[in-house]
C-alpha cells in the first residue's frame, strides 16, 4: 500500500517534468490549516486564531503553512499544479487529569501539540468555470519535529519552579502520505484554494501502532500570489 | 453578500476549538498516578473479572518499555516503574485483555 502510495507520487512527478514548461507559472502560498481528528485519534481540533480563557496560553495560535506552487496548463480546461512547502499542525494534545502524588485529580490539563514539517503534493485541477477549479492528486507529509507542551511543576522540595514545559513526540510516523481535495477560485494573480487532506495511514508507529490508531485530516484554507 | 462570507469564514474559525475530553479517571481496573511523573509512575490493576490481562508500557518512540500478564488469581496488582534517564513528553499504559484494551496516556517531566 504504501509503496503503491509512494511510487504514484513519483508518476504523478515525472508527469509534470515531462510537460512543457511553455505556459507554467509560479506562485508563493500562505496558510492556516485545521487538524481534523479521524478513527480512533484522542487528539482534538484547535483554532488556527482564538483566544482562550482556560487554557495557557490564553492566546491560541494554531496551524500555519508556506509553500511554492508550480502550475502547468494542460489544456483549456485542465491544468496540473505542483507544490511544495513547510507547515505547522497544532492540535489539542491527549488532555491529562493533572493528580496530586497521591492520586487526587486537580483538574484537567489541555495542552497543544505542533507537528512541523514538509509537503509535497500534486493535482490535477479542472475548471468548472472561468474562475473556479476543483482538483485531487496526491501528496506527503515529511515530518521534522512532534512537540507536545508539558505542564509546569513546582518542586515543593526544593521550591524550584521546574520548567520542563516542552516534549518531543517520536510515535508519529516521519512520512503520512494523503489525498488532497482542493477547491480552488482563480483570480488574475492570485489563487484562493480550500483544501481538504485525507491521511491515508495509522499515524502511530513502533508497537504503539498495534494497541492504538490514531488518523486524521487535515483542512487547510490557501492564498496563492503569482510570482511571474 | 462578500461580508456575509467573510463573517461566516471567520466564525467558523473561531468555532474550531473543541478540546478533547478527560480520561476517565473513575475506572478501578486500570489506575495511573501522577499523571505528570518526575521520577516514578504507579499503576494498579484490578482484575475482578478473573480475565488474562496484559500490562504494557510504551516510550516517546512508541517502543514496549515494560510488558507483563498480569496475574489473575490476584485482585489486585501494583506495578511502580521508574522513569529516570527517560525523556520528557508522552507515554502511554495499555491494558489489553481478549474483551478490551485499556490506554492512559501519562506525561513525564
Amino acid at each position: 500500500m504504501k509503496r503503491a502510495l509512494y511510487l504514484g507520487l513519483l508518476l504523478l512527478l515525472s508527469i509534470t517534468n515531462r510537460a512543457q514548461t511553455a505556459g507554467a507559472s509560479w506562485y508563493v502560498s500562505a496558510q492556516g490549516n485545521l487538524f481534523v481528528p479521524g478513527k480512533g485519534s484522542a487528539r482534538g481540533m484547535y483554532p488556527i486564531l482564538a483566544y482562550d480563557k482556560e487554557t495557557d496560553p490564553k492566546v491560541l495560535i494554531g496551524g500555519l503553512g508556506m509553500g511554492v506552487m508550480r502550475i502547468q496548463p494542460l489544456n483549456e480546461k485542465n491544468e496540473l499544479r505542483i507544490q511544495a512547502g513547510l507547515f505547522k499542525h497544532t492540535y489539542w494534545d491527549e488532555s491529562i487529569a493533572l493528580q496530586t502524588p497521591t492520586g487526587y485529580v486537580i483538574g484537567p490539563f489541555y495542552r497543544g501539540g505542533s507537528d512541523y514539517g514538509i509537503s509535497l503534493s500534486g493535482t490535477l485541477h479542472h475548471f468548472l468555470s472561468q474562475r473556479v477549479s476543483i482538483g485531487t492528486g496526491l501528496g506527503a507529509q515529511g515530518m521534522l519535529v512532534s512537540l507536545t507542551r508539558l505542564p509546569k511543576y513546582e518542586d515543593n522540595a526544593s521550591a524550584q519552579p521546574v520548567r520542563g514545559v516542552v516534549g518531543v513526540t517520536s510515535y508519529y510516523k516521519k512520512i503520512q502520505p494523503y489525498i488532497p481535495m482542493e477547491l480552488s477560485y482563480h483570480r488574475p494573480n492570485t489563487r484562493y484554494t480550500l483544501r481538504y487532506e485525507q491521511g491515508l495511514l495509522n499515524s502511530l508507529r513502533g508497537d504503539l501502532a498495534k494497541y492504538k490508531t490514531d488518523r486524521y485530516s487535515l483542512v487547510v484554507f490557501e492564498v496563492g500570489f503569482r510570482l511571474k | 453578500m462578500k461580508k456575509l462570507i467573510h463573517l461566516l469564514l471567520l466564525l467558523t474559525l473561531l468555532g474550531c476549538n473543541d478540546k478533547p475530553d478527560l480520561q476517565p479517571t473513575d475506572d478501578k481496573v486500570l489506575i495511573l498516578y501522577p499523571s505528570a511523573v518526575l521520577d516514578i509512575v504507579f499503576i494498579q490493576v484490578s482484575n475482578t473479572g478473573g480475565e488474562v490481562h496484559t500490562l504494557t508500557l510504551t516510550d516517546t518512540y512508541g517502543k514496549t518499555m515494560f510488558e507483563s500478564k498480569v496475574p489473575t488469581e490476584m485482585p489486585l496488582i501494583s506495578y511502580q516503574y521508574t522513569l529516570e534517564g527517560k525523556p520528557k513528553g508522552n507515554y502511554q499504559a495499555i491494558l489489553r485483555s481478549s474483551k478490551r484494551t485499556l490506554t492512559r496516556n501519562f506525561v513525564k517531566l
